[in-house]
């Protein structure tokens, strides 16, 4: 016979043996509060418990039973909970081993919940935010409607910046997503005039400094820049007098990024050239947007309203390419010439010649401006000391060129070839061979770009100089691709690069510096800048790609087919296709928010992503 | 060798470098020199204690002066198979031992602890969420009622 199973009738002896029981262990249980276990925490809001497990229901069953039951059953009761732990464990050991199946049962279907434990609610709040910093956003936002509790962390600014800092501006690693900006169009509409111009040069530098730092401080960058653009966002939400919530941050980001991936847009046209628009540049925090065309002139627009704030007159031919800054626009002409305007007032500053036929081409930064000729040639501009120089080597005109991290040149030609440069021993590393068709963009990759290109041949064969040589003597062209080809200067051996930071197995998105180039051939091209090699074609185009931008997310190309198509920068798949334009599609140019095209029917369209009043 | 006292009086002796995982007692044996005495460790019972000696038996070989960044590297992808095992336990228990990994500064351990809850979290409903860690809806109707609009423009933003 168990202990439990006897009569309940109880005398005076078992009585002092229970309450010598409780005088002994009592107090220690009481004495020791810091030892109140989870269940037994008051502070957590609790689930009502099953019916048949509360005190309360318990109680009032119990009031039921003849008395002496009654007393025997609550000093059960008693002596249970001023038995110590390891006592405690003892008793139910006996009492489970009496127990029948059915009593097992309702012990298990009991238990059960309350064996539960609302972690986020109990654990100190760092903790839990760290936990919830593991969430992707739908699971936050489930998360939010739990319980008072659970919404206040998962709100959390520090959860929201986090997500903010992995999706912003750059592509999450695990998810795949990336989320714009957008601060600039913030700024200018919530902050007047000069603090405007403030926070549009910032943005220029950082862009600046994005595309074009040097090499050596690439290790640091990435996580300098999401610091600098978070902090950027901390100025625009702080700029309305009360910060906003990160969450609030997300969501907006989140819709347009979400405009882009279902393509919903806004289209707008602005009409005012005579002839086709051949170049085309904006800028969102400026507010502008610049074209030049085939009628000789060159427009600067109001973004937004589509007026027309300026005509520039002076080139005598087609204007070709542009671009501009905070201060100055510098235009290149088929007249052979290249043009620095103030475009806020309209003046020719500069007419810059040198070029031997029609200039098609130029990029600058701050020191130095490029340009691609019709010449065959590349020169090299410095602003501050007025020198020139000239790069030899393509064959055939030269369609676009870009600086790359200040000390590099990237060109594409009409020779089908794209050719990387050396700014300082002013020779050409590499010949990027594989287009079939004219060349008629090339653009590097701006720091902190991320893709899943890799490489497919496990090493780049090198090849000697002499083989070289022997090669440029004979002039023979090979038809295999990937192939690389010093022509600048004999001395300069290549080095190839083995594609070793491709197999970064964890973390499938690499960071090496490509080329994205698109040609006649009605292709585009990834390629390795540090091998030379082509990692993947794109097609899609039924005509020839004249045009290519892309940012940290996508890629969009403009064809002579009149369509722009935008890719995925993981895939390569062309995701949307835009008709709108009635000809060819000349230039494209891209932002967080918007695509604006220029065609040869000489209209511009910009495409707008961005929020929807 | 080094011994752990934990919190219901039970010794453990384990290697230096597996005591060293812990932050907490890297630091104790830098202040306190090599003594012979066990290191008292009163936050952590004998049952979670060992389960965490475990966890630093297993993972001694792991490079120390790089978990910060390949954690944060790490930060979202998948918990390890051993790990994962090793947390297959009762919600106490995880509880007690994300509790012990905080205390005993095991930066690692406290992130599969804490990635090992995510995990629970992740693609619930709230509902399903509450009936996972028993909690109470604790919100008032209207609250409700405006949280599961404004969620509900929220999430069907994300569902694209």
């Amino acid at each position: 016979m168990t202990p439990l199973d006897r009569p309940t009738e109880y005398d005076m002896s078992e009585k002092s043996q229970v309450s010598s029981f409780l005088t002994r262990h009592g107090p220690i249980q009481l004495a020791s509060p810091r030892q109140l276990c989870y269940r037994h925490r008051t502070d957590i809001p609790r689930r009502p418990v099953a019916d048949q497990l509360s005190r309360s229901a318990a109680q009032k069953r119990l009031e039921t039973l003849p008395k002496a039951d009654q007393s025997a059953i609550s000093h059960i009761w008693s002596m249970f909970s001023a038995a110590p732990a390891d006592q405690r464990k003892l008793i139910l050991q006996g009492i489970v081993s009496t127990c029948c199946m059915p009593q097992l049962s309702f012990l298990a279907s009991a238990v059960e919940p309350l064996l539960k434990i609302d972690f986020l609610a109990v654990l100190p709040s760092e903790i839990s935010l760290k936990i919830l910093s593991h969430l992707d956003a739908t699971s936050l936002c489930h998360a939010a409607q739990v319980s008072k509790t659970w919404k206040a962390l998962a709100d959390d600014d520090i959860v929201w910046h986090r997500m903010c800092e992995q999706h912003i501006d750059k592509k999450c690693t695990k998810c795949g997503w990336g989320l714009p900006l957008l601060y600039k169009k913030k700024a200018i509409r919530k902050r007047p005039s000069e603090e405007v111009t403030a926070a549009c040069g910032a943005k220029t530098e950082s862009r600046r400094q994005i595309e074009d730092k040097p090499a050596q401080e690439a290790p640091n960058k990435r996580r300098r820049i999401s610091q600098e653009d978070t902090a950027e966002i901390k100025k625009e939400i702080i700029a309305d007098g009360k910060r906003r919530p990160w969450k609030e941050v997300y969501s907006e980001r989140l819709v347009v990024e979400r405009n882009w991936r279902t393509n919903k847009y806004k289209m707008r046209t602005l009409k005012g050239h005579k002839d086709g628009v051949m170049c085309v540049q904006f800028c969102e925090n400026k507010n502008r947007l610049i074209s030049g065309s085939y009628d000789k002139t060159v427009h600067v627009w109001n973004l937004e309203t589509g007026e027309v704030l300026q005509v520039l007159k002076g080139h005598t031919r087609c204007v070709r390419a542009l671009q501009f800054d905070d201060a100055k626009l510098v235009t290149g002409s088929m007249d052979n010439t290249l043009k620095i305007w103030n475009y806020h007032t309209g003046q020719c500053i500069r007419t810059l010649q040198g070029h031997t036929d029609g200039v098609v081409s130029l990029h600058f930064d701050s020191r130095i401006l490029v340009s691609g000729s019709a010449d065959k040639n590349v020169k090299v501009w410095n602003f501050l000391t007025g020198e020139c120089f000239t790069l030899h080597g393509h064959t055939d005109w030269v369609n676009q060129v870009k600086i790359h991290r200040q000390s590099m040149v990237v060109s594409a030609s009409d020779d089908t070839t794209i050719r990387v440069w050396d700014l300082n021993t002013r020779t050409c590393l590499k010949v990027l061979e594989g287009h079939v068709g004219q060349v008629q963009a090339a653009i590097p990759s701006m720091h902190g770009f991320t893709h899943r290109f890799m490489s497919n041949t496990p090493k780049v064969v090198a090849k000697t100089p002499e083989e070289i040589q022997q090669e440029q003597l004979h002039g023979c062209r090979q038809d295999q691709q990937q192939r690389q080809r010093n022509a600048g200067n004999e001395e300069v051996t290549i080095i190839p690069t083995p594609a070793q930071d491709t197999s970064d197995d964890e973390d499938q998105s690499m960071n090496t510096p490509i080329i994205i180039s698109g040609s006649l051939d009605n292709t585009l091209k990834v390629w390795s800048m540090d091998s030379g090699e082509c990692l993947r074609t794109l097609f899609g185009h039924v005509e020839g790609v004249w045009a290519v931008a892309f940012d940290k997310r996508r890629f969009v190309s403009g064809s002579s087919d009149s369509t722009i198509r935008i890719w995925d920068t993981d895939s390569g798949q062309a995701l949307h296709t835009l008709q709108a334009h009635q000809k060819g599609v000349t230039s494209v140019s891209l932002s967080d928010t918007k695509i604006v095209s220029a065609s040869e029917d000489g209209e511009i369209r910009i495409f707008d992503y961005g929020l929807q009043a | 060798m080094v011994q752990l006292l934990s919190s219901d009086n039970e010794t453990f002796t384990v290697d230096k470098q597996v005591a060293e995982r812990s932050i907490l007692i890297k630091n104790m044996l830098e202040d306190v020199g090599e003594s012979d005495a066990p290191i008292p460790l009163p936050n952590v019972t004998a049952k979670i204690l060992k389960k965490v000696i475990d966890w630093c038996e297993h993972h001694r070989g792991d490079p120390v002066s790089q978990q910060e960044e390949i954690n944060d590297r790490k930060r979202l992808t998948e918990i390890d198979e051993w790990d994962q095992k090793f947390m297959e336990v009762d919600q106490e228990t995880l509880f007690e031992i994300i509790l012990a990994a905080n205390y005993l500064d095991i930066k690692p351990l406290l992130d599969i602890g804490c990635k090992t809850v995510a995990n629970m979290i992740k693609g619930k409903s709230p509902e399903e969420i509450r009936r996972t860690f028993n909690i109470v809806n604790d919100f008032t109707p209207e609250v409700r009622q405006f949280g599961i609009i404004s969620h509900c423009y929220f999430l069907a933003m994300l569902s694209t």
